[in-house]
Order: structure tokens, then C-alpha cells, then sequence
């Protein structure tokens, strides 16, 4: 990961992350219905989600698979076949992206993931 | 699982989740009286080593809850219990100063349950953990002399159910033991230096670290690759004499993910 991005992020550790969305609502409760036709599906399209942040999970010879997978339904609510896809994800190439949202959010994932032992760090997405 | 535990989980899924999650989990296991020892000493172990400070402490960091730590442990087993959130240094020591306590408490509480479920089924500890034992530092003593003291204590083999959120506390304290002695067993302990290279190096464990004792096999989801490092490691620790002491920790290593196996195997139901 970039020095520059990580500069970026440093100030806003622990604070909510969501001012990203607000144009939006501005734009639309301003405008209410007054938008041309397909105005507003294209102003929806072309916002970035407000998930700028990830919680990723690295491979650990430590921890049994099952057990990964069970904490990846535990934490996160996914099915066991989603789970099942991520703990094997990290086993073949050495981590996987486990979770997106805001800076706040990947924070207490990853605080969850390793009351349970798994190896998670946060990042900003760079894409 | 239970709710309660459920609600933890960060709030904006938690509603998806507990709709597909009603019923509560139990698992059953008969442990042996040196198996009971076993767990409750290495779960002691697991409370003194996170009940250390890594530094010494400023009481008005204690007040507000801020642990004050920025630098991870210098004890290699402490840092691979309470790893750094990010890749980044500065990064990493903010969310390490707010929360690192936190982390402690949780791990502790999960430890202090097993302890607390192994010697209460007795009606042995019964004194003690009314008044909260399990996570507070005076019990971990009382609870020592109790434990080892003049082999007065008989534990007994103890066929126990275990549910819901106990069964989660079992699953971390568990796994919190096996990364504790994976790190004495020099079984690949990640450092965060090492973090975006080497990270291909580690294997994650499939089912049963291939301890092939009492019925667990390795079973469909284990990719082939998966077993050459811990076929090594295995083989290694086979081959020393039963002379050294790390022979003994490779075997309580291999039990205790045998165990940990075994209880999710029994979670497993039927979608």
C-alpha cells in the first residue's frame, strides 16, 4: 500500500468516515423530483460507495480451516458457502479481502476477528 | 450462538444474521481428569500472560480505557495474540492505543470462562467464582493453590454440554492456547514486519493438524497443497525422543486442535 494513501488516512483513525454520501442526499432533496429522466440513475451510478476501507484476513498455519471459516459466519453473518470461499482464499493465496465499509466499520471487524485469533489488518481500498 | 452474542457483532448486520442463527449451538465432549488439568492450567497461563502490562501503566489511561500501548508486545506470544490492526506504524499504534486493553479483557474473559466451566462443574470453585474470579486478578491466585495446591484437588473425567456464547469463549480460548504454543513450537508465527511478503509462506492448518487419532480425519475442503509444511512440522516433532519437553507441548498442541475439530464438527448441522 502506498505512503501517500496511508498519509491520507492517518487523521481519521476511529472517527466516522461517512461524510463521502452527503452531495448526494443534498443533491436529491434539493432537486426532489425535479431531476430530467435518467438524471438521477446516473448520478447514482457514478458516486463512489462510501466503502473506501477493508478488512482483510491473512493466511496463519495455525488456525484450523473450519474454525476460519466458522468465525467468517459468526462475525460477518455470511453463509457457509461464502465463508467457506473467503477461508479458502486465504489459504490459497495468502489473504483475502473479508469484509468492505467505512474506516469505523473495518475497525470493529477487525477488533472481532482478533478477540477470535485471526490474523486481520485494515486498509484503504486503493482501487 | 446466542443473541447476546450476536449483538456484538457490528451493528448493521446483525439482523441478517440472527434470523439465520436461531437456534443455539451446543456441543457435548467428555474430558478426562488430565485433560480438565490440562485446560484449566494452560487457560491460568493465558490469564497471567494478558494480565501483563506491556508497559508500565499511567492510572488516567486506565480510567478512560486506553491501554496507552502504541508498540506491540515484545513477548512474541503476546504479539501474535494481540496483532496490529494495520500495516502501518502510526497507524497501527493509534488503533493499538485504544483498544489493546479492550482486546485483553475479551481474551481474558474467554480464558477465565473455560477455567471457570472446568472447575465450577465440581461445585469445586464455587466460593470463589461467586465473587467473579474468572476475570479478575486475585482469583487467578486463589484459583492457582486451589488447582496444584498439596494434590488435595481430585478433578474428576467430566462429561459437559457446552452452548452458545460459553461455546464461542471455548472456540477463542482454544485457538488463543494453540497460537500460544505455535509460537514456542516455532510453528510459523507471522510477525508484521513480515507481513506483505511472506505472508504466502503460511499454511493454515486443515482439519485436525493431521492428528489422525480418535476418529478425526481430514476430510473434502482441504485444498492438496495444504499439508506439506504441517506434514513437516508433524513429522519433525514425531521424531524427537519422548525426552524432550517439546515433545510433550507438540502433543497438547495437536489435542487441543483436535478438540477444537471435534466441537465444530458437532456445530455443523444440516443447512
Amino acid at each position: 500500500m502506498p505512503q501517500t494513501v496511508n498519509s491520507l488516512g492517518r487523521s481519521r483513525t476511529l472517527a466516522p468516515a461517512s461524510a463521502h454520501n452527503c452531495p448526494v442526499i443534498k443533491a436529491q432533496s434539493t432537486l426532489d423530483t425535479e431531476l430530467p429522466p435518467g438524471l438521477e440513475e446516473l448520478i447514482e451510478s457514478d458516486i463512489r460507495p462510501d466503502r473506501p476501507w477493508l478488512c482483510i484476513v491473512w493466511d496463519d498455519p495455525v488456525n484450523l480451516m473450519n474454525y476460519v471459516t466458522k468465525v467468517f459466519m459468526m462475525v460477518f453473518g455470511y453463509p457457509r458457502h461464502k465463508a467457506t470461499e473467503l477461508m479458502l482464499k486465504v489459504h490459497t493465496e495468502g489473504k483475502a479481502v473479508v469484509s468492505t465499509g467505512t474506516r469505523e466499520e473495518m475497525e470493529r471487524d477487525v477488533a472481532k476477528l482478533h478477540e477470535y485469533g485471526l490474523w486481520a489488518t485494515i486498509q484503504r481500498d486503493d482501487e | 450462538m446466542s443473541q447476546n452474542s450476536t449483538s456484538t457483532v457490528s451493528g448493521r448486520r446483525s439482523n441478517a444474521t440472527m434470523s439465520d442463527r436461531e437456534e443455539i449451538e451446543r456441543v457435548r465432549h467428555t474430558f478426562s481428569s488430565q485433560e480438565r488439568y490440562v485446560l484449566i492450567n494452560l487457560a491460568e497461563q493465558i490469564l497471567e500472560l494478558l494480565g501483563q502490562s506491556s508497559i508500565s501503566r499511567d492510572p488516567l489511561h486506565d480510567i478512560v480505557g486506553i491501554s496507552g500501548n502504541e508498540l506491540p508486545p515484545d513477548d512474541p506470544v503476546l504479539k501474535r495474540l494481540l496483532p496490529s490492526a494495520y500495516t502501518e506504524l502510526q497507524d497501527a499504534a493509534e488503533f493499538r492505543r485504544y483498544t489493546e486493553d479492550a482486546l485483553r479483557d475479551r481474551k481474558r474473559a474467554h480464558a477465565g470462562r473455560i477455567r471457570e466451566m472446568l472447575i465450577d462443574a465440581d461445585g469445586l470453585f464455587e466460593s470463589q467464582s461467586s465473587r467473579g474470579s474468572a476475570e479478575s486478578g486475585e482469583g487467578i491466585d486463589t484459583g492457582m493453590v486451589f488447582v496444584h495446591g498439596e494434590s488435595e484437588i481430585q478433578l474428576s473425567a467430566l462429561d459437559m454440554e457446552i452452548a452458545g456464547e460459553d461455546l464461542w469463549a471455548w472456540l477463542g480460548a482454544l485457538n488463543d492456547m494453540r497460537l500460544a504454543l505455535a509460537v514456542r513450537l516455532d510453528i510459523g508465527g507471522p510477525t508484521m514486519g513480515d507481513l506483505p511478503n511472506n505472508a504466502h509462506r503460511a499454511t493454515m492448518t486443515p482439519a485436525g493438524d493431521g492428528v489422525t487419532n480418535e476418529g478425526v480425519t481430514n476430510e473434502g475442503e482441504s485444498p492438496n497443497a495444504a499439508n506439506s509444511s504441517q506434514e513437516a512440522i508433524h513429522r519433525k516433532y514425531e521424531l524427537m525422543t519422548e525426552s524432550d519437553p517439546m515433545k510433550a507441548v507438540y502433543a497438547v498442541y495437536s489435542w487441543l486442535g483436535w478438540l477444537q475439530e471435534a466441537f465444530l464438527k458437532q456445530m455443523e448441522k444440516p443447512e
